[in-house]
């Protein structure tokens, strides 16, 4: 199908490396798991202060690296969650304004 | 009586993770990498090389991320990662290709060239962009 000049660009045209990458997972199951995220950062950071398993070159990189994995994932969440929230505020909002109207109606 | 085997810290770490939950966080990760967010995904597949070190896709995100900064030779060994997990990824072939060219190593370029070019043309592959690619690797390979 011809595209329209309109349309933005294809993403293979933007980066045609981006574009083979395989997809797999949905991001979308995270939303659910911010609990168990943060009780397995809880748990990684307690780790890598244990001072048997800190003193392991090896095991103290993988703690490092599956803690800041997990900072960044509820960073993340947590980011999202305000920006829910800044929604349903602006929700009510506009309830308040039809309602502020609709009083100012009733009174005409 | 035997003891149990000793398990090592990073399966006790893996362990802690579904394979779903795993392609979930990837799925992230690609997902910034698509927005331009490389320092977060970054982030992403760093913890996902090392509490699953056999997820082939990982590896190769990583590889783009190197590509884009630079790292060639981090590029290679993530995309090489990537293909010894899953010798079928056609993907971390082109990866190959593109960096190789780009450091200059065309005798193994030209190799893995060879192999992408026999898949397309018996029809193995059919994802489009990864055989546009290719042909435009194989157009950079005979003006090199």
């Amino acid at each position: 199908m011809k595209r329209s000049n309109i349309d933005g660009p294809e993403p293979f045209s933007l980066s045609p490396l981006l574009a083979i990458l395989p997809i797999s997972g949905n991001s979308a199951k995270l939303h659910d798991l911010g609990a168990s995220l943060f009780a397995r950062l809880e748990k990684v950071s307690a780790m890598r202060t244990e001072e048997g398993l800190a003193n392991e070159r090896d095991v103290h990189r993988r703690l490092v690296a599956e803690e800041g994995m997990l900072k960044t994932l509820l960073d993340w969440l947590s980011q999202r969650d305000r920006g829910t929230q800044g929604s349903a505020t602006g929700k009510q909002v506009l309830r308040a304004t039809i309602s502020s109207d609709e009083d100012t109606t009733g009174e005409d | 009586m035997s003891t149990p085997r000793r398990r090592s810290p990073s399966e006790v770490l893996k362990r802690g993770y579904s394979d779903e939950e795993i392609a979930a966080i990837y799925d992230r990760a690609r997902l910034w990498l698509e927005s331009g967010d490389l320092r977060r995904s970054e982030s992403l597949l760093v913890g996902i090389n090392e509490i699953a070190p056999d997820h082939a896709p990982a590896w190769l995100a990583m590889s783009y991320i190197h590509i884009m900064n630079r790292s060639y030779d981090s590029a290679i060994f993530c995309a090489r990662q990537a293909l010894r997990l899953d010798p079928n990824m056609t993907s971390a072939m082109v990866f190959l290709v593109v960096t190789l060219m780009t450091t200059g190593d065309v005798n193994s370029a030209g190799t893995y060239l060879g192999e992408l070019r026999e898949k397309i043309e018996s029809g193995s592959n059919e994802d489009a962009n990864l055989v546009r690619l290719v042909k435009m690797q194989l157009a950079r390979f005979e003006t090199r």
